[in-house]
């Protein structure tokens, strides 16, 4: 009884109830905004909340990652441009339909889509997390050092840089990750004398540069883009969504829910990739295949389906072992650990009224998602459109005083402009900086298990073959490498045998 | 062609810089070490002898696959690049000594008047409410600890 009394009070916090839609609604605009991607606003953003109680400040990053998932279908829609990457697949269906002069069915289809994909994704999360955490509790220093392996591993294999930049990537991460104070013995490591790195690079400045910087400084690096308006060839966008069509879309959004689960819950897999097997699936075996392409409501709710599927499930990984799905799972890794809370098995044990205050609001944010976008999208369409030439330096000044604040020293802010340049080398060396930032979060956890690892051994190295666990997760990370590598080979030869075929 | 074995040379050097300069003058030595256990510098010489062998193999890779060539980041304009980060260094250096809302409002209001098609008026009127949200969102009701231009001036 007195954990639910808990739970009420840190749901009744007026910070919560203001967040709450406030972080949808912000979340909602910035994906339908082309240009702002969702990490970009959530590592702005993020360092704010750090300054607000715990279930507050996350609230509000998950309401506008749930928001942006949402929102990019927007843009996807009326304007023919993903907000979001993820959104790429909604427009393949979703703008015919608006050229059609049924904008306003497509966007009812990925509201329905977004809002039943992510309910289903919430209690996805509430059912198999805490289980998966139990299965947490009975891991040791060797399991934890082959699943941080296993994730890193997959991450890296499955990132658009390829299998060896995505672990250039992660490796370079686990290095930045050890600069700072030994946790052993004290010494300093990559200090080179200075205090402010005796706790280890910054995380949210790193973040912010690194994923917030490259896009803007590369704006202005560049020749000056004249804007111009995307919105001009608006449709009208009042036809609704029949019911005989939902029904007909509604096994496609159930389907695409489950891929988007599935597969979110997976590390390192995340939403555009779901999307896209969702998509696929759908044009397979949709009723309006045949429209695939040209307008079908089923394309539009098979993207958005698997997009929102995927937003708690990738919390399934982190919350319940401490490992993060995705980018936006290792801000939040930071974010909890900045809350002074360390998300895995013990969170379970020891906030279990969080853990309910968290589930309670994301499910009405679910909710808060749907009103957003039954009453709110004629209003965000019209502002959607505002030149990066207004935006960027506000933007830009937001995340100056975002890496100041956190603890009120420029050094952070230095940092934040060295990862903004490493930013742009990464990209121009197609190096990943997702497995980068994972590493980076990974690495005390990773380097203390192999520490107590060999401690407790006595340097016996095979003491980290010593569990069927252990064993299970080389595996998978062996299988993943293999499929990685073999897998182009397979398709190519398969493809050139069907050409030969043909001719 | 040498560009096409860019990435893994400049992996290749990282590694070789981090290994054999970085960790023997950046980690300072304990003076002992406990047996079957980490010495500070063991793991990070591990991972940079893990970045050497993908520096490596990324050679190899870049040979056989020139598809992953290195890129451009996007075309560069000096006249426009070199002003703008004087002016964000510039801004960053001026935060202690005028405080985030002066130094974000000639920042913002700069910016918008020489890149934008805004104008004056619109600048500035972008500008003050930018500011005014800054101090009220930000400073008064959050309650960062940021140098305020209201605290230093008055």
């Amino acid at each position: 009884m007195d954990i639910w009394s808990n739970v009420a009070s840190m749901l009744l916090d007026w910070q919560v109830i203001a967040f709450l839609p406030l972080g949808v609604l912000m979340g909602a605009i910035i994906g339908a905004i082309p240009g702002l991607t969702i990490t970009m606003s959530i590592s702005v953003l993020l360092p704010f909340t750090l300054f607000l109680d715990p279930l507050p400040g996350l609230v509000l990053i998950f309401g506008i990652s749930k928001g942006g998932l949402y929102g990019g279908s927007i843009s996807a829609i009326l304007l023919n441009v993903p907000g979001t990457p993820a959104a790429a697949c909604t427009m393949l269906d979703g703008h015919p339909l608006a050229r059609k002069g049924r904008a306003g069915e497509a966007l009812d289809a990925a509201l329905w889509a977004s809002f039943i994909g992510d309910m289903i994704s919430v209690l996805a999360l509430i059912l198999l997390a805490g289980a998966l955490a139990q299965l947490g509790l009975q891991f040791g220093p060797v399991e934890l050092f082959a699943l941080i392996v296993f994730s890193l591993t997959i991450i890296a294999a499955i990132s658009n840089a390829g299998l060896l930049r995505g672990m250039v990537g992660g490796t370079l991460g686990l290095l930045a990750g050890t600069v700072g104070l030994d946790l052993a013995y004290g010494s300093e490591r990559f200090t080179f004398g200075s205090p402010n790195l005796y706790d280890g690079i910054a995380f949210m400045p790193l973040l912010v540069g690194l994923f917030a910087l490259p896009d803007i400084l590369l704006y202005y690096f560049g020749p000056r883009e004249i804007h111009r308006s995307e919105t001009d060839n608006q449709t009208d966008a009042s036809r609704r969504l029949s019911l005989s069509n939902f029904r007909m879309i509604l096994p496609t959004i159930l389907k695409g829910s489950g891929i988007g689960v599935i597969l979110g819950a997976i590390p390192g897999i995340g939403a555009t990739a779901s999307t896209f097997v969702s998509y696929a699936e759908a044009k397979r075996s949709a009723p309006d295949r045949a429209e695939f392409g040209e307008g079908a409501l089923s394309g539009v709710a098979a993207a958005e389906s698997a997009n929102s599927g995927t937003g708690a499930s990738t919390l399934i990984p982190l919350l319940a072992l401490g490992i993060p799905g995705d980018i936006v799972g290792a801000m939040l890794l930071g974010a909890f650990y900045f809350h002074g809370l360390a998300p895995g098995p013990l969170l379970f044990t020891n906030n279990m009224d969080f853990i309910y205050a968290l589930y309670i609001t994301l499910l009405i944010s679910s909710c808060i998602v749907l009103v957003v976008g039954m009453y709110g999208t004629q209003y965000i369409r019209r502002i959607v459109d505002i030149p990066r030439d207004i935006l960027f330096p506000i933007v830009l000044m937001l995340t100056v005083l975002g890496s100041f604040a956190i603890s009120n020293s420029i050094f952070d802010v230095w940092i934040m402009l060295i990862a903004g340049i490493v930013g742009i080398g990464f990209r121009a060396l197609r190096i990943s900086e997702a497995a980068f930032l994972i590493g980076f979060v990974l690495s005390p956890l990773l380097e203390n298990n192999m520490q107590r690892v060999l401690i407790i051994s006595r340097g016996d190295m095979w003491a980290f073959f010593d569990s069927w666990m252990a064993i299970f997760f080389y595996a998978a990370t062996a299988i993943a490498i293999l499929m990685r590598i073999f897998m182009p080979v397979f398709e190519s030869r398969k493809a050139r045998l069907a050409h030969s075929g043909v001719r | 062609m040498i560009q096409r074995f860019l990435p893994g040379l400049i992996v290749l050097v990282t590694g070789v810089v981090i290994l054999t300069v970085l960790i023997p003058m950046g980690i300072a030595d304990p003076g002992f070490k406990q047996p079957n256990s980490l010495a500070p510098d063991d793991f990070p010489r591990y991972m940079a002898c893990v970045v050497i062998a993908l520096g490596g193999a990324m050679l190899v890779m870049d040979w056989r696959q020139p598809e992953y060539a290195p890129r451009a980041p996007g075309p560069f304009d000096v006249r426009r690049a070199f002003p703008f980060a004087v002016a964000l260094v510039g801004t960053v250096l001026a935060i202690p000594l005028i405080g985030i809302e002066a130094s974000a409002f000639m920042f913002t209001v700069g910016m918008l008047v020489l890149v934008s098609d805004l104008g004056w008026r619109g600048a500035l009127a972008v500008g003050v409410g930018f500011v005014v949200l800054i101090h009220v969102l930000f400073i008064r009701m959050a309650g960062i600890p940021i140098p305020s231009t209201p605290d230093i001036l008055f």
